[in-house]
This record gives C-alpha cells, sequence and structure tokens, in this order.
C-alpha cells in the first residue's frame, strides 16, 4: 500500500531522508516513529506529494505521489501535526469545508466524532487550544471513509481521554480494513494500536518489522533476589549479568528466559521478576545509539 | 513597573528594527524628494504664489489635502503636501504595529510566554508601543532634518513633523484602546483602520464645503491643518493630539491591568456548527474567509466614489469661472477636458487601493502556507493548481465589483449633483473599468510570488510601493517617460480625453497572462512549504 526504497530528501545542505525504506501492508497499522529531526513529517509530505524526493522510488496505493496527487488524495486522509486553521471561522464550518474537500464525508459520521471527542463545533477557531485545533483535524479526515489514512502526532495536544479515543478509532480503522501509517512519539499508542514499526533516526530508518518480532528478539530483564551465589553469565543467551548483595540483574533472550529461571529457583531464590521487553526500551535503544554504519 | 520590562522592550525592540528602519528611511525620502520637486517646479515666490491663488479657490484640491496655508516657502507647500498622507501611512503602519504586539501576541499564546517572565499584565501595551514610539520619533526627526534643511525654518519644520507624528500617534492611542475591545487581530486593526479611513473621509468632506469646516476639528488631518505650520504656527493644534493620545493610551494601559489576558470586552461570537451547503470548494472556503473584508472594502469604496463625484462636480463649477486655474490644470494634466482629468486622475488613485485588496487577498496563499494550511487542503481531492486559481478568481471578481461599484457611483454622484445628464455613469464606469489590466499586472506579478517564489513574499508590496511613488510623485518630479513607463498604470489610455487605444490593454493582459502561466509552472515543480 505504502512503498518508499532508498528516499533522499535534502533541504539545501540539510539530508532530510537519508536512504529511507518503509513498507506499509494493506491493512496495516504502522506505526512510525523517531525522535525530532528525524524526518517523520518529510516522509508524509512526500507521500502527500507536496515534496519531490531527490532520489529513490515512492509509490502510494500502486502510484507515484508526485505525479499523481489529486488522484490519490481522493483515497486518503491526513492529519498534520500542527494543525493551524483559518480565523473567522467556527469548528464545525471547518470541518465540513475539509471533509467536503475529501472523499467518502458523512456527517453522521463527523457528528459522532464531534460527540465522541467532546468536541464544540460553534466555537470560532481563534478561540481554540491546541488540542481542539488538533480534534478539528481529526474529526475532518475521521469522518472520511478513505482507503489510507496518514497521521503526523495526532494525539499531541489531546487528553489521555481524548488519546484513547483516537486509538478507539485506529482500531475501528483497522477492523475494517483500512491502512494507517501513524507517525508518533508515544510509544505506549504505537504499541497499543499499531502491529508494525518503522523506527527512523536522521533520515534512514534504523529498525523495521512486527512489534512482536521485535519484542522476541529483545531482552527480558530477569530481577531476583538470591542468598547463596549464583553465575548466569554462563547459560547461553544471557546478554549481562550483575550481582549486587542479594539483587541479581540480567538481560535475557526470550528463549533463555526458561533456563535462567530454573537456574534461579535452583540456587533458592525468595523473589522473582521478569521483565518482558517494552516498546520504549527499543525506542531509547535506538535513541542513544548512533544508526548503523552501512 | 517589573525589572523585566526593560527586557521585553529591547526583545520587542528587535524585532522591528529592520522594518522600522525602513519605514523611516522611505518616508524622510518621500518628504526629501517632494520639496526638492517643489523647489524646481516653482523656483520663484511669484509661481508658488500664482499655484497657490489658483489652488485655494478649488475646494476639489483642498479637500484632500486641505487649504494651503504658506505657498510661499518649500517647507509650506510640501507640509501641505505631505501632511494627510504623511499622517495617514504611518497612522496605519502603527497601528499594525501595535496590534501586532498586543492582541497578536495574545491570541497566538505568546503573551502568556512573556508575561510568565516576571512581567505584569499593563507591560504588554507599554513594551507593544515602544516600536511605533521609536518608528514615530524616528522618521519625525529624520524628516524634520531633512526639511529644515530645504525649507531653512527650524521650528516650522519641526511643527510639521509634530503634527504628522501627533496624527499617527493618536492612532496608535486608539488602536491600543480597541485592543482591549475585539477579541481578534483583524477586528482590533480593521476597526482601527477603519477609523482612520473615516476621518480621512470626514477631513475630506469637512475640507470640500465652507457649511461643513467645523467638522474637521474631530479629526487629526483637520487638527495638524489647523496648526497652520510655516504660516505663524498654531501650538495648541500640535500639542492637542499628543495630550489626547496620552489620555487615551492611559486608559488602554489601565484597561490591559484590569483585564484578562486574552480577553475583550466584545466576547467572540458563537460560530455555526455545521458550514453553509455552498462550503465545499478552495474558492467557497476562500470567499468564507474573506468576505468581511471584502465587503468593507467594497462599501468603503463605494462611499469613496460618492465623495468623489461630488468633489468633481465642485472642482468643474469652479473651472468654468477661473481662467487662472483652467490654466494650471492644464500645466498638470496637459489636457483640455478639465473634469474628465480631474475624476480620471481620483479613479487611479482608487485603483491604486483596489490594488492593495488584491495583492493583499492573494498573499493570502502564503499566509496559509506559512501557517501549514495549505498541506491540509491539499491533502484532500484538491490540486495545487486549482487551490491557487481559487484565490485569483475571488481576487479578480473582487477587483472587478469594486471598481465597477466606485466607477458607476462616482458617476452616478456627479451626474446627480452636477445634473448634466446620464452619460457620466458610463463614462466614469468605463474609466474605473480601463485600470483592471494595470491591477492585472500587479495581480499577476502578487500571484507568482505566492506560487513560484514565497519566500520573496515582500516583493509584491515593494513593487506596489514602487507604483505608487512613481504614479503620484511622478509628474511633480518631472521623471523621465522610460521611468514613468515602469508602471503599468502608466499604459491605461487616458480615455476619454485621448483616443480609446486597446494596444496597451491586451499588452497589459498578456503581460499578466504570461506571468500567471509562469507562477503555474514553477508552483508544479515546488516543494510545498518551501
Amino acid at each position: 500500500m505504502i512503498d518508499l526504497d532508498n528516499v533522499v530528501k535534502t533541504f539545501g545542505s540539510v539530508r532530510a531522508l537519508d536512504g529511507l525504506t518503509l513498507h506499509v501492508d494493506e491493512g496495516g497499522i504502522h506505526g512510525f516513529l523517531g525522535p525530532n529531526g528525524a524526518g517523520k513529517t518529510t516522509t508524509l509530505r512526500i507521500l502527500l506529494g507536496l515534496l519531490k524526493p531527490n532520489s529513490g522510488t515512492v509509490t502510494l496505493m500502486g502510484t507515484n505521489p508526485w505525479r499523481n496527487p489529486a488522484e490519490l488524495h481522493r483515497r486518503l486522509a491526513y492529519v498534520p501535526g500542527e494543525v493551524s486553521l483559518w480565523p473567522g471561522l467556527s469548528g464545525g464550518e471547518t470541518i465540513d469545508a475539509l471533509g467536503r474537500m475529501r472523499w467518502g464525508y458523512s456527517t453522521q459520521k463527523r457528528d459522532e466524532l464531534i460527540t465522541k471527542f467532546d468536541f464544540n463545533p460553534r466555537t470560532k477557531v481563534a478561540s481554540y487550544s491546541k488540542g481542539n485545533r488538533q480534534k478539528v483535524a481529526l474529526i475532518a479526515a475521521l469522518a472520511c471513509d478513505v482507503d489510507v489514512y496518514l497521521f503526523d502526532e495526532p494525539t499531541d495536544g489531546l487528553d489521555p481521554l481524548m488519546a484513547e479515543a483516537f486509538r478507539d478509532c485506529v482500531r475501528d480503522l483497522h477492523a475494517a480494513g483500512r491502512t494507517v501509517l501513524l507517525s508518533s512519539h508515544v510509544l505506549a499508542e504505537v504499541d497499543a494500536v499499531c502491529d508494525h514499526v518503522t523506527i527512523i533516526r536522521a533520515g534512514r530508518a534504523v529498525e523495521a518489522g512486527s512489534i512482536a518480532d521485535m519484542k522476541q528478539v529483545a531482552l527480558h530483564t530477569v530481577v531476583a533476589t538470591v542468598e547463596g551465589t549464583i553465575s548466569l553469565a554462563d547459560i547461553p543467551g544471557v546478554h549481562s549479568s550483575s550481582i549486587e548483595g542479594t539483587t541479581v540483574t540480567a538481560s535475557v533472550e526470550t528463549s533463555a528466559v526458561p533456563h535462567v529461571v530454573s537456574a534461579l529457583v535452583a540456587a533458592g531464590t525468595t523473589s522473582l521478576d521478569v521483565h518482558p521487553p517494552s516498546l520504549e526500551e527499543l525506542f531509547l535503544g535506538y535513541y542513544d545509539k548512533k544508526p548503523a554504519t552501512p | 513597573m517589573s525589572s523585566a520590562l526593560p527586557q521585553l522592550i529591547s526583545f520587542v525592540l528587535r524585532r522591528d528594527r529592520l522594518r522600522i528602519l525602513a519605514w523611516t528611511l522611505a518616508l524622510s525620502a518621500l518628504v526629501a524628494l517632494t520639496a526638492s520637486a517643489w523647489n524646481s517646479l516653482y523656483p520663484t515666490l511669484q509661481s508658488r504664489e500664482q499655484f497657490a491663488a489658483a489652488l485655494n479657490s478649488t475646494p476639489a484640491v483642498t479637500a484632500v489635502l486641505g487649504p494651503l496655508h504658506d505657498p510661499t516657502t518649500v517647507g509650506g507647500l510640501t507640509a501641505w503636501r505631505l501632511s494627510s498622507i504623511l499622517t495617514l501611512v504611518l497612522g496605519i503602519v502603527s497601528i499594525f504595529l501595535v496590534v501586532r504586539h498586543t492582541r497578536g501576541e495574545e491570541s497566538t499564546g505568546r503573551a502568556e510566554l512573556l508575561l510568565s517572565g516576571g512581567l505584569n499584565r499593563r507591560s504588554l501595551p507599554v513594551a507593544a508601543l515602544v516600536p511605533s514610539l521609536t518608528m514615530l520619533v524616528g522618521c519625525g526627526l529624520v524628516s524634520w532634518v531633512v526639511l529644515a534643511a530645504f525649507s531653512q525654518s527650524l521650528v516650522s519644520s519641526f511643527a510639521f513633523m509634530a503634527t504628522v507624528v501627533g496624527g499617527a500617534l493618536f492612532f496608535t492611542a486608539l488602536a491600543l484602546l480597541a485592543v482591549g475591545i475585539f477579541p481578534t487581530t483583524r477586528g482590533a486593526s480593521g476597526a482601527s483602520t477603519l477609523v482612520a479611513g473615516l476621518m480621512f473621509l470626514i477631513f475630506v468632506v469637512s475640507s470640500a464645503d465652507v457649511h461643513l469646516t467645523w467638522l474637521d476639528r474631530v479629526t487629526p488631518f483637520g487638527w495638524a491643518s489647523r496648526a497652520e505650520v510655516f504660516a505663524g504656527e498654531q501650538w495648541w493644534w500640535v500639542v492637542l493630539p499628543f495630550a489626547l493620545s496620552g489620555l487615551i493610551i492611559v486608559v488602554a494601559i489601565t484597561m490591559a491591568g484590569l483585564r484578562d489576558v486574552g480577553s475583550a470586552l466584545v466576547r467572540p461570537r458563537q460560530g455555526r456548527s455545521a458550514a453553509s451547503r455552498r462550503l465545499t470548494s478552495p474558492l467557497t472556503l476562500a470567499w468564507r474567509v474573506d468576505r468581511s473584508l471584502i465587503v468593507v472594502w467594497l462599501c468603503a469604496m463605494t462611499a469613496l466614489g460618492v465623495v468623489v463625484g461630488i468633489l468633481t462636480t465642485s472642482a468643474s463649477r469652479l473651472l468654468e469661472s477661473s481662467t487662472q486655474l483652467q490654466e494650471l490644470v492644464l500645466k498638470l494634466e496637459s489636457s483640455d477636458n478639465f473634469t474628465d482629468a480631474y475624476a480620471a486622475a481620483l479613479i487611479g488613485f482608487l485603483s491604486l487601493a483596489t490594488t492593495a485588496l488584491t495583492i493583499s487577498l492573494l498573499l493570502r496563499t502564503t499566509q496559509d502556507e506559512l501557517a501549514g494550511r495549505l498541506e491540509l487542503i491539499l491533502s484532500a481531492d484538491v490540486s495545487r493548481g486549482r487551490l491557487l486559481s481559487a484565490r485569483v478568481i475571488l481576487a479578480g471578481v473582487a477587483a472587478l465589483v469594486i471598481q465597477s461599484a466606485y466607477g458607476a457611483a462616482l458617476g452616478l454622484s456627479y451626474a446627480v449633483s452636477s445634473t448634466t445628464g446620464w452619460d457620466p455613469v458610463v463614462r466614469y464606469l468605463g474609466v474605473a473599468l480601463l485600470n483592471i489590466p494595470a491591477i492585472a499586472v500587479m495581480a499577476a506579478i502578487t500571484f507568482f510570488v505566492t506560487a513560484a517564489l514565497p519566500r520573496i513574499s515582500w516583493l509584491p508590496w515593494a513593487a506596489f510601493g514602487y507604483v505608487v511613488a512613481v504614479g503620484e510623485l511622478g509628474p511633480l518630479l518631472n521623471l523621465p517617460t522610460w521611468a514613468e513607463a515602469t508602471t503599468p498604470f502608466w499604459f491605461i489610455p487616458r480615455w476619454p480625453i485621448e483616443d480609446l487605444s486597446v494596444e496597451p490593454l491586451f499588452g497589459l493582459l498578456a503581460i499578466a497572462a504570461v506571468v500567471c502561466l509562469l507562477g503555474f509552472a514553477g508552483l508544479r515543480r515546488r516543494n510545498i512549504p518551501a
């Protein structure tokens, strides 16, 4: 559905995208993670046909977005990260105006979403907070029945309740077989709704795959209190272990967890804690590390 | 006031230093150019007195510029020629500056950022006044020195610049007051500009009619005129705007201290919960966003058309009784039909106002692009070309309607007040419409910038300033023909005084079309946002 291959985009001397590869299957809910300035927004603008890549191939629903943007836009909806609206219009007017210029806009769906997001459509946009401006763009996009949804940090500025309402909507889109590309900072959100994820850093994808697979190869953290002496380092699949007083801490591959646990039990552990890998740990790992040199 | 205030002031000043410098230089240059032009045009005392005698008997001319008190010196002539226009331009620039730093900051939330740094609510209007005051004082001082050099009179030059600065300060103070009344930037600056425009209109009307002369006392333009600079200054009228401005500023700052940050006397109205049926396309959206601006301009320009029609009548009546004036007019207009020349000149002036509106309507595209609204619409089923064409269509129709409206209004009010039959309605409507191709060229340049090169969005206004300067001062400065021919308005045929030749009209339209096509070509290739 969405395919970027080795895409390079430069702004003057700045390489915003440096050979980015990103694939999203039809019906996939794809998380797009990365620190500020990593190139997430640039990627979305390229997919919208607003920016022309310097090299690489970009295909969206089988078409080149730079060549045929209007044709593609009948089948997609987009929520930008920084929503700025026309002064003087009310929120409801703005939603209608944007929705009607897209395809598949339903006023019934709009009314449902207005209730769901607890939104007052009569207020003039000048008085809206960031979260409320975000809601305008979200409702205008979600009220349209299209094939692909592009979200650029859509819950930025929403309160936790509203962010949850948004996740609900994404789950509905998934159930309906729609394709979603969700750029985000909020790891819990990506973890909650996405099946696949691409982590981008300095314009390159540093990791991509299904979240389940990533967690598979990621390390569990095992913390145990052991009275006797024990050495875990010999067990295959244990990456590091340390002992402080009676507390043993180890980073362990998924496959080695049972061996480590039985070794600990055999050594007479009094308390045992096994943390599965969180997306957060994966993510922070990539943020700290320099991108792998090709 | 708190100790953080000086920091806020220097911060605010830094953001505006280029703007302040540019306006100071431009307006001082205007003073210098005008003063030197009088020197070369009417070098002898006798020639100046002749000119003045002819002029002062023409309410139509004195209306726009006020009565000429001292025709004997270059200073007096310069002050008379520039008083209203300098006050109006400086006033409006200052209105936008002060609103930007108060309501603008409040509605974007930047005010909270500033005010959280140990400042009280009154600091914002105080700091916001600083760029305006700096600009006014800077313009005043530099122009004072320039004018004193030409006029050889330090005191009178000072009095003149004081009337200009005082008048502009008065509008600045009104803007500061409007900020506490209106909840939006547009509301505050729109209302202040409207008051400035209305006061100018009152001044025009009161100067044109002997029975209404008393009315000019309510406007800064009237105070400046009554100060009689270069003719034994009436200092009371020079001081008056400063005293009034001080009073208004104190009230405005007190209001700012009493109200919540971000609030206003006028509560923001609730809008409609759903859009009207027609709001379905980029064109209807552009109309929805800008309709109030367009309607206000349409009404203001139509009202001006009516006033100009009446002025034309009184001008033509006076001409019949003054051979001296006929000679002068022949010199200025090189035509034997004074009435038509007079009306055409004022229509040319009003066309510049239409051009200004057209430019600002088209530049909305660039504002939308900077704010990210352009990409929001472009993500919908709207192509780049269609989105930008919508602005062109709206601006084009607005220009056409406004030109027709005031042209017809001018003709109608002239026809009614002069009782010379209905011919003028069609004639002056035609003159107004003849200016369309020149407006189209200016619009095309603006469109090209918004479509292909939004980074140079200052260019349309710079070009507009150039056209105004050359068009209004060209004859006075004795510019060579090729220099005057650098503006599109120069090519508009002087119909009905001269024959109507269509070639220049088609030429201008062709240039506009080519520039537009270049804009579309650039638009297809570029990144958005650029």
